[in-house]
């Protein structure tokens, strides 16, 4: 198995086709590349998604903590109230 | 006796095993792919003809086999998922789609600069391009078909019929150059009697062909992990899956 070009130069111009064969080579591996980012870059969406999702239920949880602790402060103001009014 | 494979249809244990091939499919398709490509573009002897255009077969007939290939990969996850209801083989029918869309996209584009030099046009309505054209239209079809229905299951049926229909194509792009006169030259080494090209510039070939194959599996895979993760992002071990990757 031999190289079957003279030299580097003969190598980029093959035989006065260069154009069409690096054109398809560099294009197909741009094709390859970009479904290969694409496939990545997904991946990390539906990491920063769960995480997302992780913060979403974690402030629901604190605001449903919250509006129980205020119904219970205006459940006894109203009893407060109430018990004005009776007196 | 096919029960073995049944718990493999569970998407914990399907993830899992992606995950397991994947490194290995993708690591064989990259050096595959480098010695192939290589000793195509520098080591096999130019042809007598064509010169060293004739170069671009080296990705061009691998890229139009995996075209095909990858639809009866499809087409079968779509058939088993009609079949035994099974929603992880819809997805890895999702996940295929795009990867043979790719490589149809590829045997197109290669096709055409190769036909420049040699035939003096880019594109001719000819049997076998057309057909392979409407190879890659089966293929954006069935993506966007899945993705205008909101219930996947829903998408996933339809997606199924269109890929199921859509094989009536291979025959037709495998047989087009007998069948019609066209421009396209024939089969070289999908042949019964022995392949009609020197060894010299058959073994790249073959070596590029597996590379692609590892890679359109590497590929799938790993985007059916996606997929899986994507549909049941809001199940326990997606969470944690995730979770534990994102630290990884």
């Amino acid at each position: 198995m031999t190289f079957q070009f003279e030299s580097w130069q003969a190598f980029w111009q093959m035989g006065g086709y260069g154009f069409y064969v690096w054109l398809a080579f560099g294009v197909s591996l741009l094709a390859v590349l970009a479904l290969v980012y694409e496939s990545i870059w997904t991946k990390q969406q539906l990491i920063k998604a769960v995480n997302a999702q992780i913060a979403r239920k974690q402030r629901i949880k604190q605001a449903k903590m919250q509006s129980n602790k205020q119904t219970e402060s205006t459940t006894e103001h109203d009893k407060s109230e109430q018990e004005v009014g009776r007196a | 006796m096919w029960k073995w494979l049944h718990p493999y249809a569970k998407s914990e244990s399907a993830y899992q095993l992606c995950k397991t091939l994947l490194p290995w499919f993708a690591w064989s398709s990259v050096l595959t792919l480098f010695v192939g490509t290589l000793w195509g573009l520098a080591f096999a002897p130019a042809d007598y003809q064509q010169g060293d255009s004739f170069r671009i077969i080296y990705i061009h007939v691998p890229s139009a086999i995996l075209s095909m290939g990858a639809y009866s990969a499809m087409a079968i996850a779509a058939f088993v998922g009609m079949v035994w209801q099974i929603r992880t083989s819809y997805m890895a029918m999702m996940a295929i789609a795009p990867v043979g869309a790719m490589m149809t996209f590829i045997a197109l584009f290669t096709g055409a600069a190769w036909g420049k030099p040699m035939w003096g046009t880019w594109w001719v309505w000819d049997a076998r391009l057309t057909s392979e054209l409407v190879l890659l239209f089966l293929y954006l079809g069935v993506i966007s078909l899945y993705k205008a229905f909101d219930d996947k299951v829903q998408a996933g049926k339809a997606a199924s019929v269109m890929a199921l229909v859509g094989v009536i194509n291979l025959p037709i792009i495998h047989y087009s150059v007998e069948w019609w006169n066209t421009l396209h030259q024939g089969a070289t080494i999908s042949k019964f009697e022995r392949p009609s090209i020197a060894s010299e510039m058959l073994w790249p070939l073959l070596i590029n062909l597996l590379g692609a194959s590892l890679l359109v599996g590497a590929l799938s895979i790993k985007r059916l992990q996606n997929e899986l993760l994507r549909r049941e992002i809001h199940r326990p071990w997606a969470v944690k899956t995730l979770i534990k990757e994102s630290k990884a």
